[in-house]
This record gives structure tokens, sequence and C-alpha cells, in this order.
């Protein structure tokens, strides 16, 4: 968890410690969530300035201040290399110092090109799976604070920040990404780790797909596969008597054709067990079996989605349909499933969890004291 | 291959033309590899990331930064150093919306409006300026009752057919609901009472403090030696117990109150089990892939995220900003732009092309011919004359700080030079920049050494450098593996063969700043299609 940041952080020279306080403690009065802070003591006044809510995707990152009801921006994880224009992802890299590298050129990009404010002014909350990751926000931290003089960087876990946004203490989070999905159930504020499964599949997986089954699809370039994914593909199949149509897609040069089937099968990956892993029913089946008994009927009616993925059309139809499938395959017709009702977008719940809990007034103090 | 020293030429090889600086040992792990990433992009040959220069006498180790083109670089005149942006810090001035430069705002105000303008509209479907135009309406006479609406001259989006017609007012208002349907309200409400929550936190913990505070008084007191009155008995101490039960001592009013019941999480939180929608069978059969919204298009609406382009608004237009640079160094301006956004002037301005002289080669060698030679041409763009010497470059020897293999790679590079230039012996006078001076008015110099082939206009200079091919040193090499001479090293660094395709031809030298001409050796000798080479780094000492 954060602790291996923590003690990353307690082995850096002497100096740097002297200036950081680093406590974890937990709010009762508030949904329950663990923050680390690692606070070092400073002469900028940061009253009224609001703190950096950045949530990392493994494609896209959320960033905006807290107190503000949506993000300012959503931007590619990754940072173009000015001299042939690709692109490096910054979950890609496992090397220490490129990783750093890529993620001064990232955090350039957003303080001075995006976000335009001065790095110095306004801390900083990163939101943090439990799958995602750890060397990754040590690395940001480093360079968030030796690079960019940010005041203080608070690292939070992103299901328990995503109970603000909801306004509920229980609930089944589905967080269907990029790289992984995962499942992980909140009961009473309390996130049940016995209840964590997850799996090598989401978005990525899904176009690695529609490449096979778009006719000389290896040529595309993977924000073209992206863009007929988002445009043109269902996450459930037509219903009965409906077929779904080719349809033309312009990638600039030349006009290609989309195969019906390619539409509504692309993401039939996603619902399969195949060798990237456990299908996500099997996720949420195996998230409700790991939860206590009394709390199983309950959470069952309180899935939440998370992710980019899960917006794909039909997501959440075909989620459910599965799943009262499979409980009809073990002979448990009783068992019903739902979502909780949430107004704001799935991929932006959990930014908006931390932008509400960041702009609570003893989110900082209670902390540091 | 020899003839052609024009201006296409000039153009041509300036892309190839590498500047960097020498820094101290130690560089910040993100420095390093941004150099990597310079490198690489300056394209031919340099010598890996990290390229060390024997300083002779001093014998200390300094690190190349590879910055690239000199038109991307600044010269910081307080510390006489090339910065590249990366070293500078990055200051905004003032906030503009680019479609309408009269607005601009400073800090605070683009804060208060989460940095978006205030009249100024993005196209929902390109992200491009809308403009404001008033509806053609043939029944209305009246010019004033003629409603505006937003149209975008690139992807002729416009808001007819939408509620976002009206006066400007009008708009701003319905873009601005638009803009926080969905989210606005329940973010307050769920803010409010997580405020509300934490507010009563701080008040009990207050009270709390107060009541020990008051305790720890009384404990100092000494009651017993005053006469009291009757202590109350064990039933009337039962009841009053009982009275505060779920009660809250209110110091101010000092009584007992029953505090306001919080809002619980039943209160607030939504219906759970909802369903979830199954898309229409007109979605499966639709072929227009472009009804429906791209990422993009969704990311600039991220309260609702659309699925249909038909349900996205218009927004309000991003500000871009002014920024000023600073040497993150010496904390000094580097560039400052003046405030207006109308105004493309600066208060200061110290880019490297205005203080570094532009070396450029104008002509590639021939090196079958039996006396090859190059011809560099230089522009000084300062208000002084510049005298720059040349010298062959030193043997890389008594480096202290480097590995040995490196220092060995190096003195290798400096045995087996394939290819050595005739330096002259005395500088050569480049002539001030002087933009008034016409044509006719000749620049010359009685004691031009021989080797300035011509003085064309105010501020240049070209010379011929004689050029010495020593063949048996240029004969191992093999084209077919010329390409990527930098990927080559750094795959095998063993092998010190691939490395003296690049050496240095000869150290240019002037006031501070010690340019190095690279050279790189094609083909074999007996076919002598050895050619010369690029880049020029520029150091600074």
């Amino acid at each position: 968890m954060s602790s291996d940041v923590v003690r990353k952080l307690l082995e850096r020279k002497d100096a740097t410690i002297s200036r950081t306080r680093v406590t974890t403690t937990r709010v009762t009065s508030s949904p329950g969530h663990t923050t680390t802070t690692i606070a070092a003591s400073s002469t900028v006044t940061l009253s009224d300035r609001p703190v950096l809510v950045l949530h990392f995707g493994s494609r896209y990152t959320r960033a905006g201040f807290a107190g503000e009801d949506v993000p300012r921006l959503m931007l590619k994880t990754c940072v173009t290399e000015e001299a042939d224009g690709s692109e490096k992802w910054l979950f890609d890299v496992t090397n220490s110092i490129e990783r750093k590298a890529l993620l001064y050129k990232f955090f350039q990009k957003l303080y001075n090109k995006q976000l335009l404010v001065k790095s110095p002014e306004h801390r900083v909350l990163l939101c943090k799976d439990y799958t995602s990751q750890d060397p990754f926000f040590e690395d940001a931290v480093h360079v968030l604070q030796d690079n960019y003089s940010v005041p203080e960087v608070m690292v939070s876990y992103s299901h328990e920040l995503a109970l603000y946004a909801l306004g509920t203490d229980s609930a089944l989070f589905v967080d269907c990404g990029d790289r992984t999905t995962h499942c992980i159930a909140v009961s009473k504020t309390y996130p049940i780790v016995k209840t964590l499964a997850f799996a090598d599949k989401g978005a990525s997986t899904v176009r690695r797909r529609l490449r096979e089954m778009i006719e000389d699809g290896d040529a595309l370039s993977e924000d073209d596969v992206e863009d007929i994914q988002v445009r043109a593909c269902f996450a459930c199949h037509p219903p009965e008597g409906v077929t779904s149509s080719d349809a033309p897609y312009d990638i600039g040069t030349r006009v290609l054709t989309v195969p019906g089937s390619a539409r509504v099968c692309a993401a039939d990956t996603l619902f399969t067990r195949d060798d990237d892993g456990a299908s996500v029913q099997e996720l949420v089946a195996h998230a409700l079996n790991n939860a206590p008994i009394d709390d199983r009927k309950d959470l069952a009616q309180r899935i939440v989605l998370l992710g980019g993925t899960s917006h794909m059309r039909g997501f959440g139809y075909r989620l459910l349909q599965e799943l009262q499938h499979e409980a009809q395959g073990e002979g448990e017709e009783g068992t019903t499933y739902g979502y909780l009702e949430c107004p704001f977008p799935s991929n932006v719940i959990v930014w908006i969890g931390a932008a509400i809990a960041s702009a609570l007034p003893n989110f900082h103090h209670q902390h540091t004291d | 291959m020899n003839e052609g020293c024009g201006q296409a030429r000039v153009a041509q090889w300036d892309g190839g033309v590498e500047y960097g600086c020498v820094e101290e040992t130690t560089v910040a792990a993100p420095t390093t590899t941004r150099s990597d990433g310079q490198s690489s992009s300056g394209g031919s040959g340099g010598e890996g990331e990290q390229h060390v220069q024997g300083e002779g006498e001093k014998s200390t180790t300094h690190t190349m930064v590879h910055f690239g083109g000199l038109s991307r670089l600044y010269h910081c005149r307080y510390c006489v150093a090339l910065r590249h942006p990366d070293q500078l810090a990055h200051e905004i001035e003032v906030y503009y919306a680019s479609s309408n430069l009269r607005e601009y705002k400073l800090a605070n105000d683009a804060r208060a409006r989460r940095c978006r303008s205030i009249d100024s509209y993005a196209c929902p479907l390109c992200s491009s300026p809308l403009q404001m135009t008033k509806q053609a309406s043939p029944e209305a006479e009246d010019a004033t009752a003629a409603l505006l609406y937003l149209c975008c001259s690139y992807c002729h989006w416009t808001s007819l057919g939408s509620h976002f017609i009206g006066t400007e007012a009008e708009i701003a208002e319905r873009v601005t609901e638009a803009m926080q349907a969905n989210t606005h309200a329940r973010f307050n409400e769920l803010l409010g009472h997580f405020k509300g929550v934490v507010a009563e936190d701080i008040r009990l913990e207050q009270h709390q403090k107060h009541f020990i505070a008051a305790m720890n008084y009384r404990k100092t007191r000494v009651y017993h030696m005053h006469p009291v009155k009757k202590l109350p008995s064990k039933a009337q101490l039962l009841q009053s117990v009982r009275d505060r039960i779920g009660k809250r001592y209110d110091v101010t009013k000092g009584e007992w109150v029953t505090p306001p019941r919080l809002k619980t999480w039943g209160d607030l939180s939504t219906a759970p089990n909802q369903p979830a929608q199954q898309p229409a069978q007109h979605e499966f059969e639709n072929t227009d892939l472009s009804s429906v919204a791209s990422l993009q298009q969704r990311f600039e609406a991220l309260n609702t995220q659309p699925h249909f382009t038909r349900a996205l608004h218009p927004v309000f237009e991003r500000y871009t900003a002014k920024t000023s640079l600073r040497c993150r160094v010496c904390q000094h301006n580097v560039v400052r732009p003046e405030l207006g956004p109308d105004s493309s002037k600066f208060k200061i301005a110290q880019f490297a092309s205005n203080h570094v002289p532009r070396v450029v080669i104008l002509q590639k060698p021939d090196l079958s011919s039996p006396s090859p030679e190059i011809v560099l041409g230089i522009e000084n763009p300062r208000d002084y004359v510049v005298n720059i010497s040349f010298s062959l470059p030193e043997p890389a020897a008594g480096n202290d700080g480097i590995d040995g293999q490196e220092a060995g790679v190096a003195a290798e590079q400096q045995q087996q030079q394939p290819v050595e230039v005739v330096v002259p012996d005395k500088p050569v006078p480049v002539p001030q920049y002087e933009p008034l001076r016409s044509v006719e008015d000749e620049v010359t110099f009685d004691d031009d050494p021989p080797c300035v082939v011509h003085r064309a206009l105010s501020g240049t200079v070209q010379i011929r450098l004689p050029l010495r091919v020593n063949r048996d040193a240029a004969g191992g090499d093999d084209a077919a593996t010329e390409t990527h001479p930098e990927q080559q090293q750094q795959k095998e660094p063993q092998q010190p063969q691939q490395q003296r395709r690049v050496h240095t031809l000869v150290n240019m030298q002037y006031q501070h700043h010690v340019v190095q001409l690279k050279a790189r050796a094609h083909g074999n000798a007996e076919s002598s299609v050895v050619s010369v080479v690029t880049p020029l780094r520029l150091l600074l000492s």
C-alpha cells in the first residue's frame, strides 16, 4: 500500500526527511479513508488555493481542482516524443529513471500547457487503485516534490474517495479500465480486501479483438481503433430479430467497413473467460461470494461501475444479463442485481469523490496533526 | 554534391545542426534522459547520450546536454549559457481567449472562471471558436428583434434548432446551465452534507477540549474546604443523568440541549437496484457513425458525456496564456512578453539565435577529389565584430572522471581520424550584423586569412577549410550498418570499431563558446564514398 511510498521516502536523504512529515490517520465521521500525507513544512500560503486532484487512468488522466464538480480536462496518460510523434505511455515504463523523465514531461505538459497554474501553489491529491503500481506513485511523488516544488502530495485510495461522490457507505465497485478490470466491495465505509479480484482485460483487449475482426485492421493506428470502438461498438448483443449493420468508417486515406458482427462481438472478450483472465461477471461473483454473508444481498443491488470502458454502450445491461444468467445456472434465481443510482458519468466518479473529499476543511489538518 | 551553396542548402543543413551545452558531472535524472531524447531527434550521428569533453589542464568531466535546433533555445545573459525550455521556469503573465483578444484576465479572475472565457464559445464538434451571427428572419422588420445564434466557421455547426439562441446574455446563461447540468446540483448537495459533518466534528472536538479544561480547572479548586449544600440523592442524580441522555451541554447557553439531527447516509444516498438500459434498436442499425460523439467531443462536456452528437452543447472557450520564462539558475527573466494579448512584442527576449553565431555547412566536400574541402557559412547576429578561431580537438587523455572504456574509445577515435581539417592559423573576424547596410558597401578586412571565400552581407562570412583524408582509417567501415550509429553504440558498446565513424573534425572558438564540428564517415576508402557530415555542437565553457 502507500506505506511503500512512506518507506521509500524515509530512505531518502536526510535533508528531505527533515522537511517531510508522514502520517496515516483514519476518519470516522466522514466515509472512512486512509490517506497518506507527505507534507513539507512550507511557507507558501495554501489556504485559498484548491488542491489539484489527479486520477491516473491507464489511458486517460483526469485533472482538476477540489471543489469543482467536473474535472478541468481529461488527457492521455502519455508523453508525445517531439522527434517522431510517437506516444510513450507512462504505465508501460518499468525503469524508474525513465519513468521519472516521462513524468517530468507529463507534468510539464499538464501544468504549463493544459491547467495553466503554478505548481508550488497547489497541493496535490493522487487517487490510487488497489491494483495500481506502487513504484509509479513513488516516482510521481518524487517528481512533484523535487522538480515541481509541490508543497504536499497526498495519495488516497480511489474506492474510498468514490464513496463521497456516491453518498453511500456500501457499494460493490466494478472498475473496468483500459488495461485491467477489478472488483472490490466496500461495506460501511470499510473496503473488504478479501473481495478484491482482477483480470488483465479492458478496453485494450477489446481493441485487440477489434483489429482481428476488421479487415486489414493491423494497419490501423491505435487512435483509429479506439474511435471505432467508441463510436461503432456495443458491449451487448442486439435484441431478437435485429441485426447490427456494417458501418463505413473514414480513416482519412480510405473508407473501411466495420462489420456488424465486429460491432457487437468485439466486447465479448470482456464477458468470457480466456487467456487474459476471468470474465467481468466472474469477478463480480467472486467479490459477492467473499463478502460477508449479511451484506451480499445488499451489495448485489449496489453495483457501481467505474472506469472508462464501462462507458461502452450497453455495458451495464450486458453485465446484469450475464450475472442473472450465471445466477440461474447456479440455481439462485432469487438473487437480484442492480446498480446504485448515480448521476455522474462512471469515468469521473472517483475524481468527483476526491474533489469533494479534498475540499473539506479538515482534509489537510486531520492528516498532518 | 559539390555545387550549390544557395539558400535551399542552407535551410536543409540547418536541421542537422545541433546545439547543446556542457554541464558539470552530475545531471538530474530527467535531464539526462531528456538529453538522450534530444540527441536522437538530431538525427545524424552523435556520440551517444553523454559526450565527454577533455579540458586539458583542468581534467574535469563535463556532460554534454544535447539541445537540438538553435531556434528553440534561449540565452541567459547573466549565466552566459544556453537554456533549453525545460531548464526554464514558466510563469503565466496573462490569460486570454484566443478568439477574442480584447478579453484578458489575471490569475485570480481566470481561476474564478475555471480558466474559461466569458463570452467566447467553442464548437462542440471541432473545438474551434464559434461566431455569433444574427438570425436572418424575413418577418421581423425590426433589426433589434433578430436573434443571435452560434455558428462554427470551420465545420458549419450551428446552434439553430437548439435552445442556444437569443440575446448574448441568454446564450451565456444557457451555456452555463448546460455546462453545469447533471453534476452541479448533486455535487453541491454532497459537498454541503460533508461540510456539515466536518463542522459538527470540529465543534464537538472544541467542546470536548473546553470541557476537559474546565474539569482540570475544577480539580485545582478545593471545594471541600467550604461549606457546601447537601449533595443530591442517588435517585436525583440518576434522574438528572437520564434527562441528559442524547443531549449536549451547550457552553454558550449554559444548559443541556438536544443537538439537531444530522443527515444520515440513508437521507443522502440514492436508490439501489437500478436496472440498465439496453441500447435502442435503431442504434444497432445506425450506419452513420458521425452521429455518435467521439471521445474528444465527450471530454469537452465531461459533466454529461453524451453518446450522440446531437446532445452536445457549445462550451466556453478555454483560456490560453502568455508565459514568461525565467532561468532556474539565476532567477532572471529570459523571455517576458508584453501583457496585451494583441501585442506580439517582448519586453525581454533573449533568444539564443540573437546571441550565438549560426554555423551552417554550405558545401559538402567530395572526399574522392584529390583536395577535398568544406565550406562553412557563419552568421554573426551581434552588433560587434567577433573573432572566431579554429583548433583541432585535444586528444581525450587525462579524463579522470570517466571510466576507462569511454576514455579508451575517445583516444582511439583521435588516433584513427579518417578525415582531418587543416585549420587556419589566424582567427577569422566575422563582421557585426548591420541590417541597414546596403549590399554595395562591401566589408573588407585587410588581414583576411586566405581561407575566407566570401563576405556576403553584413554579419556573414563564408570560409573554406581543406580536408585531409586518411584512407586507411576510413577503410574498415561498412556502408550497410551506417544508418543509426547511436543505436549501435547503445547496443554494442564493447566494439570500438563502431564508434570511429563519428569523430570531431575541428573546434571553433570565440569568446566563451566552442563549436565542435563533427564528421561521420560513410562507405569504404576504395570507393571513396566518404561523405561528411553533420552535426555541429555548440559547447559553452
